[in-house]
């Protein structure tokens, strides 16, 4: 082929742009070690980087929800330990008061024991999470639950619990309905207290004593049911750092570069642009007239 | 016996025509720079012959004359070029101009992109689900409701300004493919007035050819030429120009057919810079409806579920969102005016986090208005969409340079200029022109002999 002069020098120039060109991308590859900039550098693998993008960041929501879930349930839990614990130690008042060698004055003052342990449980029942929350009135977490007046406890919550999602499709309570639990332990303890005040020590040594075993049993599954729905929401964080691991892996593998294959192909890119500029070097020192006039 | 003086006369024509040759030759040389110059050659003639009556008949050549100066140029190869030129103007044109949308759009290379604002928005959502009384998380969900609405605002917005830019551009485009035209209906006078004459008006051919060149940068033009040598120029069912002159285009844009309205005849212009605003336009009218779909949908969507629903003093019937389109899409006054409005209950109970999660889980629900897709699906389909668009016309504006190239190659191979080959006929030339000189002194001296020596 004919080769104008002209072509020769803007053709040269041409190629050193692409040459130069092909090494600045090469480059740019390497140095941010990300392949897709932008998404039209790679459309699909965009759309892969999207869609796991936004899996990813429901992931971490659901991470932060389980953390807010546990946080609540894990008071609910050493609440109800307490509860526990208190009928632990009414059991112990109400089998001293069945035994005939304590004197009524002796059974008066397990009575203001009862009243105390009473107290405490309404206190639990009346917990607050945060300032003017309550963790049991149900969803009616602004009013106070649980209100006695003359031996008598009210509740005055619902039994309405609030779900929280943990993952895709799955919701768990955040709450749990104490209520009637707290109840049937405060009238327990009230007919306690009745048969003390009373001398009515065999009905104390049989059937309140069955009474509190009664509530207590209930108390041990409310316990249960909590520490089972923690194991669960572990599992389920666990579950979701793994998922959450190999999504970060899976975006990382569409959108970032090979960096041992980025290097090589910016060395070549950076051979070709060398080569490029030797040639042009080289071709523009040869011509005629540079012969006829005595040139090289 | 020819006449004394041929042997000069022929000597004098062949000093005319190398130094003719070689005149041509500089102005090659002087032109290896020009853009659009074709390289000229000297085609030489024999000059009639003379017969004479000797003891036979004897024919004399009479020596050289210059035929034409013609100029090296392949028409079919120009028509090509044209071609390939208006897809490449066309292609990089919107190539450009989609760069622009996809930086607008800021997917993966930003995290202000409305597929963040989006997962964010309903993220915002389910925390609030799992602490529905927590007066503090709804202000980062009015937050991340209100940075969503205006990231749907400022996207509508540029789509906007760059519709208006191509509109510009193309308005302005118009007007430099009018004074083309013109200045090829001017061209087109002296061709026919020299062609009349009988020359061959080079240069003016180049500089028309140039012009038609940049023509076609700018329209998909096309061209033909009548037996008087008027070229005429045509766009669409547009005359642009023809032997009466020119006739400007006009620069009413009908954008709803992406048209140009010619006293009622829609022109369309399908290719350079033109044709590629106009496709940009069209794109970007395209974008511009999905956008708005989708952010109506959300507006509807949060707003049913977020009215429905109990705020934390219990009163109900708050929307979250104002507005209708991308373009004005808001956070309600009533949210506005505080972020106690917000709503996560389903019941009159300031621990129910229900309807906070229904709002949360829109996220995954297929929409018949969004054609069965989620909200994060149409919105990624639209970016990828964008992107995709921008892809191919990057791919097929690359193609289209290679294409031009190779036919510019092709081009040059014909008509460019080299001058290692200049100076090779320039050196030709030279040495004929110094044996012509010869020539003539020969028979001077020849003559001068004669009158000399018989004269006495």
């Amino acid at each position: 082929m004919r080769i104008s002069t002209d072509y020769q020098f803007t053709s040269s120039t041409e190629q050193m742009g692409k040459a130069l060109e092909r090494m600045f991308k090469a480059g740019q590859v390497v140095q941010t070690g990300v392949r897709v900039q932008n998404p039209s550098d790679d459309p699909f693998a965009a759309s892969v980087v999207l869609g796991l993008q936004s899996a990813l960041s429901n992931n971490q929501q659901y991470q932060q929800n389980i953390k807010l879930v546990q946080g609540k349930i894990n008071s609910s839990e050493s609440a109800i330990s307490e509860v526990s614990d208190l009928l632990n130690e009414a059991r112990t008042l109400t089998l001293a008061g069945a035994n005939g060698t304590n004197d009524q004055q002796g059974r008066d003052a397990m009575v203001a024991q009862i009243s105390r342990i009473q107290e405490r449980l309404v206190q639990i029942g009346n917990t607050e999470y945060v300032p003017g929350q309550y963790l049991f009135a149900g969803t009616q977490v602004a009013t106070k639950p649980f209100t006695v007046s003359g031996g008598v406890i009210t509740y005055n919550g619902d039994t309405n619990t609030n779900n929280v999602e943990v993952q895709k499709g799955q919701t768990q309570k955040s709450n749990v309905v104490v209520n009637q639990m707290i109840t049937d332990i405060y009238n327990t303890l009230e007919t306690v207290k009745a048969d003390l005040s009373g001398g009515n020590l065999n009905k104390l040594g049989t059937e309140d004593l069955d009474a509190i075993d009664g509530v207590s049993k209930t108390t041990l599954a409310t316990r249960g049911d909590l520490g089972s729905l923690l194991q669960l929401l572990d599992a389920t964080t666990k579950q979701l750092g793994t998922q959450e691991d190999s999504l970060k892996s899976r975006i990382s593998d569409n959108k970032d570069a090979d960096l041992s294959q980025a290097i090589t192909e910016y060395t070549a890119a950076q051979n070709a642009y060398q080569a490029v500029l030797a040639t042009v070097a080289g071709m523009n020192q040869v011509s005629l007239v540079k012969f006829m006039t005595g040139g090289i | 016996m020819p006449s004394s003086f041929f042997g000069i006369n022929m000597a004098g024509n062949a000093l005319r025509a190398f130094q003719n040759a070689m005149l041509v030759t500089s102005n090659n040389i002087a032109n290896v720079n020009t853009p659009g110059y074709s390289r000229q050659s000297v085609l030489f003639t024999e000059t009639n012959p003379q017969t004479y009556q000797g003891i036979r008949q004897f024919t004399f050549g009479g020596g050289v004359d210059v035929y034409n100066i013609s100029r090296i140029r392949d028409k079919f190869l120009e028509n090509r070029y044209a071609q390939t030129s208006q897809d490449q103007a066309k292609y990089s044109t919107l190539a450009g101009q989609l760069k622009l949308t996809e930086t607008s759009f800021g997917e993966l290379s930003s995290t202000n992109g409305i597929s963040t604002k989006l997962d964010s928005f309903f993220n915002a959502f389910q925390t609030l689900s799992s602490n529905p009384s927590d007066l503090s998380i709804r202000s980062t969900v009015r937050d991340a409701a209100s940075s969503l609405a205006s990231q749907f605002r400022s996207l509508s917005a540029d789509l906007s300004q760059q519709r208006t830019g191509s509109t510009d551009e193309i308005t302005s485009k118009i007007g430099t493919l009018n004074d083309l035209a013109t200045k090829v209906a001017d061209i087109n006078k002296q061709i026919t007035a020299a062609e009349g004459a009988g020359s061959s008006p080079n240069d003016l051919y180049d500089q028309r050819d140039t012009i038609v060149r940049q023509m076609s940068q700018l329209a998909d033009v096309r061209t033909n030429i009548t037996s008087n040598g008027t070229m005429q120029i045509f766009v669409d069912q547009h005359t642009l120009v023809d032997q009466g002159g020119a006739h400007a285009l006009s620069t009413n844009i009908d954008l709803a057919t992406n048209t140009i309205d010619e006293n009622g005849l829609k022109i369309r212009i399908t290719g350079g810079e033109i044709g590629g605003s106009f496709d940009a336009l069209s794109k970007l009218s395209g974008y511009q409806t999905n956008l708005d779909t989708l952010a109506s949908e959300v507006i509807t969507q949060v707003n049913t579920l977020h009215s429905s629903g109990y705020a934390l003093d219990g009163s109900t019937g708050h929307d979250l969102l104002a507005g209708t389109s991308a373009a004005d899409m808001n956070l309600s006054d009533d949210v506005k005016a505080s972020a106690s409005n917000i709503v996560a209950a389903s019941l009159n109970a300031p621990g129910d986090g229900s309807l906070a999660l229904a709002i949360s889980q829109l996220r995954d629900q297929s929409l018949a208005n969004l054609s069965g897709s989620t909200f994060g699906q149409y919105y990624k389909d639209l970016a990828i969409g964008v992107a995709t668009d921008l892809n191919t016309a990057q791919g097929a504006a690359d193609a289209q340079t290679a294409i031009r190239g190779q036919i510019d190659a092709q081009v040059q191979a014909t008509s460019g200029v080299n001058l290692d080959e200049e100076m090779t006929n320039l050196l030709k030339y030279q040495r004929s022109y110094e044996a012509a000189a010869k020539m003539f002194t020969i028979m001077d001296q020849v003559i001068s002999e004669t009158i000399q020596q018989f004269g006495r």
